[in-house]
């Protein structure tokens, strides 16, 4: 039975069908031959429905427009001009100021190539223009993008959250730390690659007083992290209904500040993020009758049996747990491999001694990461689209900053208290 | 050039989506509004952006299907160019397949629901066949929206670029949304 279930699905996604279909139809497959069909292919029917049903994960549809919206508003430019202000002048300024504007994005759009399309249409050509090749510049705004679902708001960690029943706002509060490792060992990198090329800094144009009022024009944009993320963790909204406010929110600025939302505008924006979250949550209709499944069929128990036959040692079996889900984000986007490696590997990393949580933060990490690595690196194509260099140059350039990432992850693995410091001090449960 | 009727009748999940994201919207919005200015709150509104988001996701299935953007793992035709013909074929097949196989049980649910009348707690005059039906509706919309992509593929010799855009989905939206835009000014 559990050959059938694993063969079968491998057969699908092996034939490219959609990761949803591949995952519900072994199901499906399994309920007709081992369960006698009927009701249990009924109910694998309806669960495609109930598990939308669902108030969590309405958070989704909701952060997806906030950056739709956002990215409509023209208010990439003050978020950009935030991270040029702060960092501009140094050796690499133009490079850190991205890592920098990345940051910023993340904390307001939860998905990655979102952050790439926003951001690098303005950046490359800015970052050429300062003579930067253009693959360097390409694959730096690609990989300050994979920072988008560490720092919160996460898509990725919502899901995660929804499948593991961890809380959302702790897993949303351990995703702060990694998220800033993240951002400066890419800005190491930068730096170094600036110095050893002679990418030089913009001689800065005020002093003091001249960041403060760069910083102070890009308030509005400034303030949406502060409101969706102090509303969070001021217990004052859930995190679905902080999205609700932070989509008004962005309707306001969009519209009232900055002018520059028309109603097409926000139709648009509507149907990309409804489009983008039905895509997850397709899969998680299919994943959760899956899920379901496996654990009825003991596979999560079987595979922790035969790991620790291997070793007992919790770092080993964790770096190849990590290791793991590296090659599978190669192939894998991100809410596939969370939906389908998330119900196999917890149990046993529970037991392993570790907190879901980090486990959580350290995965999405990883995921991430997959993002800018060839061959299904999603951000690499977005930004390829942008600073039209060859596919063989930006991977090249894309290698000493996903090792950057690695170190990140290794380090995030081996402390845990990079993640887990901000929930345990707001003391959130973890 | 004055565009058909068939035209809009083709957006019509696009007009949903925008719709119901709406609704979700401004029924949540007032809820938070009521619950922190005016202190008081309704029962029904969370459980209606719930149907909301239901229908959100249906519709989204076919419209996704429409764009061919549905996740899926396509490492072997992008490796060996030459499968990608069958291999396309044969995983249009199945999601045909498994959209009216999933779409005739939920619809045999919904039947159910109404023989029994079932309705919300939350929201006693709704039936409850009224979130499943969008089940019906979107994975119907899913089978029919990939036959239509295999018939195009066949007439209009469009399938290679089809497996071009289905690689980097999120970036296709973002073109997709640029042309529309362009579409419009012109």
């Amino acid at each position: 039975m559990i050959a059938t279930l694993l063969i079968s699905l491998l057969v699908g996604l092996a034939l490219s069908v959609p990761v949803a279909i591949a995952m519900a139809g072994a199901c499906a497959l399994v309920f007709l031959f081992f369960y006698g069909g009927g009701s249990m292919i009924q109910l694998l029917a309806q669960a495609m429905i109930t598990t939308a049903d669902s108030f969590p994960l309405m958070a989704i549809p909701f952060f997806m427009l906030v950056g739709t919206i956002m990215s409509r508003s023209g208010l990439a430019e003050e978020i950009i001009n935030v991270g040029d202000a702060l960092t501009g002048s140094r050796p690499g300024g133009l490079g850190t100021s991205t890592i920098v504007a990345c940051m910023i994005f993340a904390a307001i759009s939860g998905s990655g190539p979102a952050v790439v399309a926003a951001l690098g249409v303005i950046l490359v050509p800015a970052m050429v223009e300062r003579g930067y090749d253009s693959a360097y510049a390409g694959s730096l705004v690609a990989a300050g993008a994979t920072i988008g679902p560490v720092i919160p708001p996460s898509i990725p960690m919502i899901i995660f959250s929804v499948i593991a029943g961890t809380s959302v706002v702790s897993m949303f509060a351990a995703g702060i730390g990694p998220g800033i490792l993240m951002g400066l060992s890419l800005i190491l990198v930068n730096y170094i690659t600036s110095k050893k090329r002679g990418y030089v800094g913009k001689e800065r144009q005020g002093g003091a007083k001249w960041v403060f009022a760069r910083c102070w024009k890009a308030k509005w944009a400034l303030f949406l992290p502060i409101l969706i993320l102090g509303g969070i963790y001021g217990g004052i909204f859930t995190p679905t209904e902080a999205a609700v406010v932070g989509v008004v929110y962005a309707l306001f600025t969009g519209s009232v500040i900055y002018k520059q939302l028309t109603f097409k505008k926000v139709y648009d924006a509507m149907v990309e993020a409804g489009l983008l979250s039905c895509l997850s949550m397709f899969i998680l209709g299919g994943a959760t009758t899956f899920g379901r499944l496996m654990t009825m069929e003991r596979i999560p128990q079987t595979l922790a049996a035969a790991m620790l036959s291997i070793t007992s040692s919790p770092i080993i079996i964790m770096m190849l747990i990590m290791g793991f889900l590296l090659i599978t984000g190669m192939f894998i986007d991100t809410t596939s491999n969370v939906v389908l490696f998330t119900p196999l590997f917890l149990p046993m990393v529970i037991e392993l001694g570790y907190s879901p949580v980090l486990f959580g933060v350290v995965m999405t990490m990883n995921l991430c990461l997959g993002m800018i690595t060839p061959p299904v690196g999603v951000n690499l194509y977005v930004a390829q689209g942008i600073c039209k260099a060859p596919f063989e140059k930006m991977i090249k350039e894309a290698i000493p900053l996903a090792t950057a990432l690695l170190v990140a992850i290794i380090l995030t693995l081996a402390f845990p208290q990079i993640a887990l410091f901000i929930p345990k001090s707001l003391g959130m449960m973890i | 050039m004055k565009k058909s009727v068939f035209h809009y009748f083709d957006k019509w999940e696009e007009y949903l989506l925008a719709i119901f994201m709406t609704f979700m919207l401004i029924t949540l919005t007032a809820q938070v509004f009521c619950r922190y200015v005016l202190s008081f709150s309704f029962s029904w509104a969370e459980q209606a952006s719930r149907i909301g988001f239901v229908w959100l996701t249906m519709v989204g299935i076919s419209l996704a299907a429409k764009k061919g953007m549905h996740l899926k793992i396509d490492a072997l035709p992008q490796f060996f160019p030459k499968t990608a013909k069958y291999v396309n074929f044969i995983s249009n097949t199945i999601t045909i397949f498994f959209g009216f196989g999933m779409g005739f049980l939920i619809l045999k649910t919904v039947v159910m629901q109404f023989e029994l009348k079932q309705y919300f707690s939350s929201i006693p005059w709704l039936p409850t066949w009224s979130m499943y039906i969008a089940g019906v509706i979107g994975l119907f919309g899913l089978s029919v929206r990939t036959a239509q992509n295999i018939y195009s593929s066949f007439t209009e010799k469009r399938g290679h670029d089809h497996a071009e855009n289905i690689r980097n989905n999120e970036a296709v939206v973002n073109e997709d949304f640029k042309h529309e835009d362009k579409e419009v000014h012109c």
